[in-house]
């Protein structure tokens, strides 16, 4: 348990309480985005050791206690299909916006607090 | 360097807190944008360089572009 | 009274993580999964089986090349659902504030990025850096001519051109690769030396097409979003 793990867990508490509590689609987009971003670094930090360093080989010498580079490789493709995903839930708001002319979920349903 | 890693960690806890309950739309973006290059600063700290790069160039620069983009198609998105 | 709720369910989420996270034994490397993907790189340097510097890259294209694949397909079904959803999305969004400086800057930097780009996934075998970096550079600089006005609008049908030949060369390749060695994506490519440019078979061959593949998806995800005719 090191400070990056804690730091990802924050993040994906403080994400679990925006996707529960905001009621606007667009918020519910950005505590997704911060929820991933917790995910992300809590899968690298498990791959990470105190006095490892970065899984890059220079060619003389052997490598000596890198840091655990199937976490990383996993991560890089995650970053790449989150910008995706998150384009892909714009567009929907974007049509959502167009369809009811309001983002805003309390509204839509019609319930009172 | 420890020092270093409880301010990054206590802006990015307050970061996060904020791009999830502040009401203006657009700030909420940049906070999220402001998270994203913590993040990756926190990725380099981690020694994993490439996953630093991919989140410096995706979280704040094209992600942060197709959330405005949105942002103002939706014309500000009328917040309550 | 709903925030009190979902303040009081996080909690007891990050209560429950904290806990799990702690039992968890931390182990080393030597006892994970990936210290054979280090282990065979580095210390049968005779007969490496494959010989990128970059252990990440090694990871994502020599051992996990078909796990890409997939990847690389999710983004495209991505990207074809954003131009589904805003195909009838008529008006286009105009930026007002793209000056002369701004056309005249974005042009001198545009060049200069796309070569930052190619370099990037070029040397994505023995630099940190690679396919999906350098595309996303590549994607930058669209964003960047197109806010600077506009300059990028009759390349979609480029961009889409360029995105179905990179990944149809990749399945091609992983194809040959079972014609020759038995294997989807096989190695047939001489390997090399570790750390030189022409290393490591077909390695940086297919990052060179991700790279292309991920820089004209991404672009054409970008001038999806803003909007106008998708012809």
């Amino acid at each position: 348990m090191n400070l990056y793990t804690f730091t990802s867990l924050l993040l994906i508490a403080i994400g679990v309480y925006g996707l529960l509590s905001q009621r606007h689609l667009f918020k519910m987009l950005v505590s997704l985005s911060v929820l991933e971003l917790g995910v992300n670094i809590l899968l690298v930090s498990i791959g990470y050791s105190k006095d490892g360093v970065a899984p890059i080989l220079t060619p003389p010498e052997q490598i000596i206690n890198p840091v655990d580079p199937l976490p990383q490789a996993l991560v890089l493709t995650a970053i790449v299909i989150g910008v995706g995903t998150t384009a892909l839930m714009s567009a929907i708001i974007v049509k959502i916006y167009k369809r009811t002319g309001t983002l805003d979920l309390s509204s839509n349903r019609g319930e009172d607090e | 360097m420890t020092l270093l890693e409880y301010v990054i960690v206590g802006v990015m806890f307050l970061l996060g807190i904020m791009a999830v309950e502040v009401r203006n739309l657009f700030y909420s973006v940049i906070f999220l944008s402001a998270l994203s290059i913590l993040a990756a600063f926190v990725f380099v700290l981690m020694r994993a360089p490439d996953v630093a790069m991919a989140e410096a160039a995706i979280g704040s620069g094209l992600l942060t572009a197709i959330l405005l983009f949105t942002l103002k198609r939706v014309e500000g998105g009328k917040n309550e | 009274m709903k925030k009190l709720l979902a303040l009081i369910i996080s909690l007891a989420l990050f209560i429950f993580l904290f806990q799990l996270v702690m039992e968890t034994p931390s182990k080393l490397l030597s006892e994970r999964v990936s210290s054979r993907y280090v282990q065979k790189n580095v210390l049968s340097s005779g007969e490496a089986e494959e010989t990128s510097a970059n252990l990440v890259t090694s990871v994502v294209l020599s051992y996990r090349g078909l796990d890409t694949l997939g990847e690389v397909t999710v983004l495209f079904a991505a990207a074809t659902g954003v131009a589904f959803f805003m195909k009838n999305v008529k008006e286009r969004l105009n930026f007002l504030f793209s000056s002369f400086i701004v056309q005249t800057g974005a042009r001198v930097v545009s060049p200069l990025l796309v070569t930052l780009g190619i370099y990037i996934f070029i040397h994505g075998h023995l630099t940190p850096g690679g396919g999906f970096q350098g595309g996303t550079t590549i994607a930058i600089t669209t964003l960047l001519l197109y806010v600077a006005g506009g300059l990028v609008e009759r390349k979609r049908t480029v961009f889409r051109t360029l995105e179905g030949l990179s990944g149809s060369v990749y399945v091609l390749i992983g194809l040959m690769g079972l014609a020759v060695g038995g294997a989807f994506l096989y190695n047939f490519l001489p390997l090399g030396k570790i750390g030189e440019l022409f290393s490591s078979g077909i390695v940086p061959v297919i990052y060179v097409l991700i790279g292309i593949k991920v820089g004209s998806e991404l672009s054409n995800l970008v001038l999806h979003t803003t909007g106008g005719d998708n012809s």
